[in-house]
């Protein structure tokens, strides 16, 4: 029998491009953030899960290693989740299974990144991840994967780069509203289209920054979490879904592995139409293109997000509030730290707890991230 | 810090029949005994009913442009110059497809035609290929 679990409390650092911190110390601020939130201690957390990207950006390898200390598991099970740049949700669906499960009460669930070890830049690291023997001799750099990805989304729905941009525009918006972000800012299309072209057809403002940062959550049982607060935030449903690694392979203009992790989710919390049911939209945004491209998959519709931008819906104020908390393009990327982030943005807004974010009465969210090589899918869905 | 390692990849047994083809001047795909289920590049396996892959087919190398990009920098961020238009190909009848550079003189369409153009010196490698053609 599946025990229901709650989201309890929250933390974060700043995301910034260059913290002035250790990995150890980010870890700590959000978690003691999280405790300090719902009134727990570190001796109360039953179990620790934890998520990181890849080991390349600190230099050294097993760094979920460092975790250990700052997130007080000494003594407690403890494990380091990783699927690439879905980490960040993925990590928040396994603390799920160790409540859910009834194995742990408390579990603190805690995601970090700090891409600002490696120097002049984190980009070349990612060269690793293509296949040595046909990808890598090619000298492909990340950015031109996507590039190829919005190429085609672009064909499939006949949508202009200046609707895509407005992607930018909305989301670094609505991070003019968030404590912690690095990239609030009041721009227009024609800014994103002027920015300079690094892999037609993607301008530098199309792009999330490198960051670190830290975010954490408490995860309680129902029992416990009725002790602990008089407002969690349920966690009805999650799904994770993989596709090929080949992207040779797959839908380049619809993910449908995102369709059926959110599907997994949906079924679930007991959704049959997102679009009616969900007050609250929180797709993974790396790239512009990448925010409707999910929400496409979120909503089961193909080509419905970029209708529903193009007539303002997704706005904060707008009948299907997308990244409100303004997303990775305009909050910050510190990989696995970014998807925890849009969770904590659902903990936040169906607790009422958004500030000048807070979208009026939402009770329904969904959260989803993305990564790996471009095919994994990682979905929670809450409530309030 | 900075790390120095040498990794050597053994391209295994599909591929390797997929570079000795490209040494040859040919496009090999995998082809399924059970289902006739045909990739490309080859895998040891079929991925539509997972039994081990017994059988390599030449395939026609006309292929079609699904999408492209042209990038302005290369992999250490800097401008890139030339300009690259990276290319995903795909071919009639056979699932996958390839990824690989353009020919500089062609302007790229979305379905347009092209076939590869091989070196005339081939060592077994995906550079065997020197880029993509319009036919």
């Amino acid at each position: 029998m599946r025990k229901r679990v709650a989201i309890v409390g929250a933390g974060m650092t700043y995301f910034r491009s260059m913290l002035p911190m250790t990995p150890q110390e980010m870890v700590f601020e959000a978690a003691r953030k999280s405790l300090d939130d719902c009134g727990l201690e570190f001796k109360d957390i039953d179990a620790v899960v934890s998520g990181s990207a890849p080991d390349a950006f600190d230099g050294y390898h097993h760094k979920g290693l460092v975790g250990v200390e700052p997130s007080g598991a000494y003594g407690k099970p403890y494990s380091r989740v990783f699927v690439g740049g879905g980490t960040g949700v993925g990590v928040a669906v396994a603390g799920w299974w160790h409540v859910a499960s009834g194995a742990f009460k408390r579990v603190l669930v805690v995601a970090w990144e700090k891409m600002s070890h490696p120097y002049p830049h984190a980009q070349p690291l990612f060269k690793t991840i293509f296949d040595p023997v046909i990808e890598q001799p090619l000298g492909p750099n990340l950015i031109w994967i996507f590039a190829l990805e919005m190429r085609r989304y672009m064909e499939a729905h006949k949508l202009s780069k200046e609707l895509i941009a407005r992607v930018a525009v909305k989301n670094k918006g609505n991070a003019l509203d968030h404590p912690y972000a690095q990239l609030g800012a009041k721009i227009t299309v024609e800014d994103v289209l002027k920015s300079p072209v690094l892999v037609w057809p993607v301008h530098r403002l199309d792009i999330s920054p490198s960051s670190d940062g830290a975010v954490a959550l408490v995860f309680a049982s129902e029992e416990e979490a009725k002790k602990i607060t008089d407002t969690p935030v349920w966690i009805e449903g999650v799904g994770a879904c993989l596709d090929s690694q080949f992207w040779t392979n797959r839908d380049l203009a619809y993910p449908y592995y995102v369709y059926l992790a959110a599907q997994q989710a949906y079924k679930m919390a007991g959704i049959t139409n997102p679009l009616k049911e969900i007050d609250v939209f929180e797709p993974y945004d790396p790239f512009t293109y990448k925010e409707l491209h999910h929400l496409d998959a979120l909503l089961g519709k193909p080509g419905l997000a970029p209708k529903l931008l193009a007539e303002g819906q997704l706005e904060r104020d707008g009948d299907y509030p997308t990244c409100p908390s303004g997303g990775l393009l305009g909050v910050g990327n510190p990989i696995a730290a970014a998807g925890l982030m849009k969770v904590a943005e659902l903990y936040w807004q169906l607790s009422g707890r958004a500030g000048k974010r807070q979208v009026p009465n939402a009770c329904v969210g969904v959260a989803q991230a993305w990564g790996d090589l471009m095919q994994v899918a990682q979905v929670v869905v809450c409530r309030s | 810090m900075s790390i120095e390692s040498f990794y050597e990849y053994p391209a295994g047994v599909a591929l390797s029949r997929f570079l000795e083809g490209l040494r040859l001047g040919r496009l090999i795909a995998s082809k399924c005994s059970a289902c006739n289920h045909m990739i490309i590049p080859p895998r040891a396996y079929c991925l539509k009913c997972y039994r081990p892959i017994k059988e390599y087919q030449i395939i026609g190398e006309e292929g079609r442009i699904v999408t492209y990009t042209r990038s302005l920098i290369n992999i250490e961020g800097k401008p890139a110059n030339p300009p690259v238009t990276w290319v995903f190909v795909k071919f009639e009848g056979v699932d996958g497809g390839l990824l690989h550079v353009l020919d500089s003189t062609i302007n790229p369409q979305i379905g347009m035609r092209v076939r590869p153009v091989f070196r005339e010196q081939r060592i077994g490698s995906i550079l065997d290929i020197k880029w993509f053609t319009a036919v």
